[in-house]
């Protein structure tokens, strides 16, 4: 009778955690389907100003794209339902560790918006790894 | 599933995408009557197999609205298919295929000399097979395909009995003092306007399935020009919004799956035709 109350307590809390942490974000794209997730990002890094100061939590593959020997970009990287299509949102972690050696990455963070070149670029600032 | 629905329902372009989706297959399926019935089901093949080359320039040299210059490029191929094909040595068909292979080698050639874009491929399947670009279109494009089907529309609704007659028997409406070539030209550019729309919707590649199966699925049905037209629309609207839904709650390409729909709608009115039909 225990076991099934600690059983029923676990879940409960289980539960509980995993709906607070969904509602903890503005968009939560782990939650969404592989056309909504690339349509999301797509409209995020082509009109970024509606999307800005809303958290978010993304998952996809983590990518490296080296700008210059000192700096380098990290990026998660979603794929559209036909998988031709992709696209990657800059993210910055907050304590500066970034993954070695990963390939899914679940990010959170806020998306900001830089200049770059004269053109307004998307990023997810105050990031932190899943 | 609901729940679902109604956080996607939230995104402002999925809106977008569920309007121009509607009122560009409304405006396909009214003139895929026509189309199918005067044997010109292939030609919005051939128009969509232009339009990508036009667009693969347009994207080479960077337009922001590519359909400033695909729509008139579409529009003078599909007068040259229509007129041309009348009055030189090379038979209609024969043009259309021509055409059509044509476009799409330049178009492709021309996106891999000059590629603007580090995901070639991508936009090539993209453009082909339109897997998301319905839910990707830009304020402007909104405006302009809305604008443009409206258009249409009201085209269809005015010139109604015109094309009636036009589609049926050209040489009773010629004697009754139509000029079929005036109609004929403005059907061409109709349907060059709504092959560059439907472009976005379902990919270049699909557009015949998109335009035809409607019409093929209302004459299971009904048997009066009005009837089937009207039939026509009604499911082609219907199937383009169930295939949009389905596609972003499923995550399957938008095109595919609306053409998806199309077809198996054709199947149950094809059975309900065979077997205790209306007829």
């Amino acid at each position: 009778m225990k076991k099934f109350f600690a059983a029923v307590i676990l879940f409960v809390a289980v539960t509980c955690s995993s709906f607070a942490r969904a509602a903890a974000v503005d968009i939560d794209l782990t939650r969404m389907s592989s056309t909504m997730v690339y349509s999301t990002v797509f409209n995020m890094v082509n009109s970024p100003a509606t999307f800005v100061g809303k958290t978010m939590r993304m998952r996809g593959e983590y990518t490296t794209y080296p700008v210059s020997a000192s700096q380098t970009i990290h990026a998660c990287l979603v794929r559209d339902a036909a998988g031709c299509c992709s696209q990657g949102l800059e993210f910055v972690l907050s304590n500066g560790k970034y993954p070695a050696g990963a390939n899914e990455i679940t990010v959170v963070g806020t998306i900001a918006v830089q200049k770059i070149d004269g053109k307004d670029v998307c990023y997810l600032k105050n990031s932190a790894l899943e | 599933m609901l729940e679902t629905l109604e956080l996607y329902l939230q995104y402002p372009f999925v809106i977008n995408a569920l309007i121009v989706g509607v009122l560009i297959a409304l405006c396909s399926s009214l003139l895929g009557v026509t189309l199918v019935l005067k044997r010109f089901s292939l030609i919005g093949d051939g128009l969509a197999h232009v339009a990508f080359g036009a667009l693969a320039v347009a994207t080479v040299l960077n337009f922001a609205n590519k359909m400033l210059l695909t729509l008139p490029l579409t529009i003078l191929c599909a007068v040259l298919i229509l007129r041309g094909g009348q009055r030189t040595k090379i038979k209609g068909d024969a043009i259309i295929a021509m055409i059509s292979v044509g476009s799409l080698a330049f178009g492709y050639l021309v996106m891999n000399l000059f590629a603007a874009s580090s995901n070639l491929s991508g936009d090539v399947c993209s453009v082909l097979f339109g897997s998301t670009s319905i839910l990707t279109l830009t304020d402007a494009e909104v405006w302009l395909s809305v604008g443009l089907s409206v258009l249409m529309i009201a085209a269809f609704v005015l010139f109604y009995h015109k094309i009636f007659a036009v589609t049926f028997d050209e040489d009773f409406a010629r004697a009754a003092g139509l000029n079929v070539d005036a109609c004929n030209l403005t059907i061409s550019v109709v349907i060059a306007v709504i092959i560059v729309l439907a472009m976005n919707l379902v990919g270049s590649l699909l557009i015949s399935a998109f335009i035809i199966f409607p019409a093929l699925s209302a004459m299971k049905l009904f048997k009066t020009f009005r009837a089937v037209t009207i039939c026509s629309a009604a499911l082609s609207v219907a199937c383009a919004f169930v295939g949009i839904i389905a596609s972003i709650l499923a995550g399957t390409p938008v095109g595919s799956t609306i053409v998806a729909v199309d077809a198996l709608t054709f199947g149950i009115c094809f059975a309900f035709n065979e077997f205790g039909g209306l007829s």
